[in-house]
């Protein structure tokens, strides 16, 4: 069954997300100042040695690494992300305010490209080396060789200033939404068009095509009941990482459209050594991953019955 | 009695490279037509010419190529679609290859049936399962909801069969379907054939490498060489009196239980494109002349009884 499959994987996860987490809290203690020096900084003031260890007591800080990584976890699970002295409130009501931005973005933009990029790789695999195939190639090849942020300013420029149709920055609802989208959205189709296109026609060349010819099996009916859907077997899992990567929150995009995300949150973080955000966000980065991971497996599991049967047997 | 398929002085090329020369043969319903020859002969070709599946590159540049009466080279594409699979069957030679891995065999049956129009759900089903027994394959309704990849070699090299054959189609292409099956199986599949044809009258062209298999169940043979067919006769009239020494040598390379080393065929056959002079196998023929190398036309030379050659010094 595929939930047992499931329950085995997420079993698998525990100890990945141990080391993750483990690794990236050793990190963070090597690389920054604790806590109580932070204070001193932010406050401006010095506080006398004898009074920073009777701080460091209180907060724990004198404890074994160990104890202190294990109590940070617990509190982790409970909610409790620490502090950002940044913004002056709490890591976590700060990071799920963010969160949904950034699921939206994520949403639209993979809605976007996915309905651009499928139909269109697939035309193109179909219609190989006639114009149409060319066209779309040649469209592809420039959307890839355009940077994300180039896409970005050129969009700001003609959709916001000349035609003046939608909002600059920030999220004034719906309309506001389009512009970091398609931003993200002609990239990654740019790329899924071609890898739909090789897909697609990998799958034409393979015998069971020629086994369905054959057969009298309509055109129309090979392509979508068979190499569509064995097809789909590798398009999900490339979405899946790009999802993975869209869910980390686009830093660039988010940024120039200062799209309230997660990926404008860390930037602003990392610029201001906001150190218990940037924690957060490295723990959200490692869960996005090994999550995306478990789901895209579970679907190609779904999906291929060849893997299927395997973990059944 | 007009042949089922009949071909004329065809010619096929790939990418413009000449591959079957002025090849011409008969087949009449219910017999089987063995077709046999070295690897690159054009065996391949020639069945996909037959059922129109050249791809993109291939091109039937001349001849004649009638099914039942009908033009196959100027038949309309979508009417060839109807054919194909409704009275033009056809089995590869990898077991289960020619079904979708990923999806279940009684969907591509039903696939496979829908595309000849609509028929009765239950008629569907006895349909499909008759066709199954038919080829010793009781557990049907198991088969149906199986994926190929949960079935052996030879259950699906049966079960691809069952699928070209459920709509009864008058004529079946086989491209080596038992070169991939271990030798009992093999067996058991080419006794199978012999029964379909028993049972529908099908009209067979089986593409092999194996000369045992052809002596078993084929009526005539054709021997191909180098994109032509050098030598086409009844069954035993090729097989025992072996005019072209092309086919004396296929025949001598036959392995056997006792007795007799193996025999190859030393050197190539010559390369698809390259012109040569005379006959093609002239290069390799033990018995050459000098006119093989050069102005020899290749004509066939009738020895009675519909069996006949490319080479004109044919002797027993
Ligand atoms: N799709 C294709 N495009 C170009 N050339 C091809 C194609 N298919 C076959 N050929 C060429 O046509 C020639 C005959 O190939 P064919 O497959 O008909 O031989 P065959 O007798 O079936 O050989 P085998 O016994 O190995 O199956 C070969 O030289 C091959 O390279
Ligand atoms: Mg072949």
């Amino acid at each position: 069954m595929i939930w047992r499959y499931a329950v085995k994987r997420v079993l698998q996860l525990i100890p990945i997300l141990f080391g993750i987490t483990l690794l990236s809290y050793a990190l963070m203690q090597s690389a920054s100042a604790d806590t109580v020096d932070m204070m001193m900084q932010k406050r401006g003031m010095l506080i006398t040695p004898e009074n920073q260890a009777v701080m460091r007591h209180e907060m724990g800080l004198d404890q074994p690494f160990i104890l202190q990584y294990f109590q940070w976890l617990g509190k982790i699970f409970t909610g409790d992300m620490g502090y950002s002295y940044l913004k002056n409130m709490d890591v976590f009501p700060l990071f799920m305010k963010a969160l949904p931005s950034t699921l939206l973005l994520t949403l639209s933009s993979m809605v976007v490209t996915v309905c651009i990029s499928v139909p269109l790789g697939i035309l193109s695999a179909v219609r190989q080396n006639k114009i149409t195939d060319y066209v779309i190639r040649f469209f592809s090849f420039i959307g890839n060789a355009l940077p994300g942020f180039f896409v970005a300013l050129l969009l700001l420029l003609v959709f916001a200033l000349w035609l003046g149709w939608l909002p600059v920055t920030g999220n004034h609802g719906f309309v506001s939404i389009l512009l970091p989208t398609f931003t993200l959205a002609i990239a990654m189709s740019a790329k899924y068009t071609r890898q739909v296109r090789a897909t697609v026609l990998e799958e034409l060349n393979k015998d069971y095509v020629m086994g369905c010819l054959a057969r009298g099996v309509k055109g129309r009916t090979i392509l979508l009941a068979n190499v569509l859907k064995n097809s789909m077997l590798t398009i999900v899992t490339l979405l899946a990482l790009s999802i993975g990567s869209l869910l980390g929150g686009t830093a660039i995009v988010e940024s120039i459209f200062m799209w309230p995300g997660v990926g404008s949150l860390a930037v602003d973080a990392i610029g201001n050594r906001d150190y218990a955000i940037i924690q957060v966000y490295v723990i959200w980065m490692a869960v996005i991953y090994v999550g995306i991971n478990l789901i895209t497996d579970l679907i190609y599991h779904f999906l291929d019955p060849r893997i299927r049967m395997q973990g059944e047997g | 009695m007009t042949p089922i398929l009949s071909i004329q002085q065809l010619d096929v090329s790939y990418c413009g490279t000449r591959i079957l020369n002025d090849v011409t043969l008969a087949l009449h319903t219910g017999k089987i037509l063995g077709v046999v020859g070295e690897s690159g002969s054009g065996k391949s070709t020639l069945l996909q010419a037959v059922i129109g599946l050249l791809g993109d590159h291939g091109r039937i540049d001349h001849g004649k190529l009638e099914f039942d009466g009908i033009d196959l080279i100027r038949i309309k594409k979508k009417d060839m679609r109807r054919l194909r699979g409704k009275r033009l069957g056809m089995v590869f030679q990898h077991p289960g290859a020619s079904m979708n891995p990923i999806r279940k065999i009684g969907v591509q049956f039903l696939e496979a049936l829908h595309a000849h129009g609509d028929f009765d759900k239950k008629e569907v089903r006895t349909r499909i399962l008759n066709m199954l027994s038919e080829l010793r394959l009781t557990d049907g309704e198991r088969i149906l909801n199986s994926y190929p990849f949960e079935l052996s070699g030879g259950m699906n090299q049966r079960v691809a069969i069952a699928l070209a054959m459920v709509l009864h189609p008058e004529l079946l292409l086989a491209d080596e379907p038992t070169s991939a099956l271990d030798v009992t199986v093999q067996a058991q599949v080419v006794r199978q054939l012999m029964d379909l044809r028993d049972h529908f009258g099908t009209a067979m062209m089986m593409v092999t490498h194996n000369m045992g298999v052809i002596s078993y169940m084929v009526d005539q043979i054709a021997v191909m060489y180098a994109g032509r067919v050098v030598e086409y006769g009844n069954k035993l009239d090729v097989m025992k009196h072996p005019q072209h020494p092309y086919t004396k040598a296929l025949i001598a390379a036959i392995p056997q239980l006792h007795g007799r080393k193996m025999v190859g065929i030393p050197g190539q056959p010559p390369v698809f494109g390259e012109p040569y002079a005379g006959c093609p196998f002239a290069a390799r023929c033990t018995s050459a002349r000098a006119a093989c190398r050069q102005e020899l036309k290749l004509v066939p030379n009738d020895y009675g009884n519909g069996h006949w050659t490319l080479c004109p010094y044919g002797c027993d």
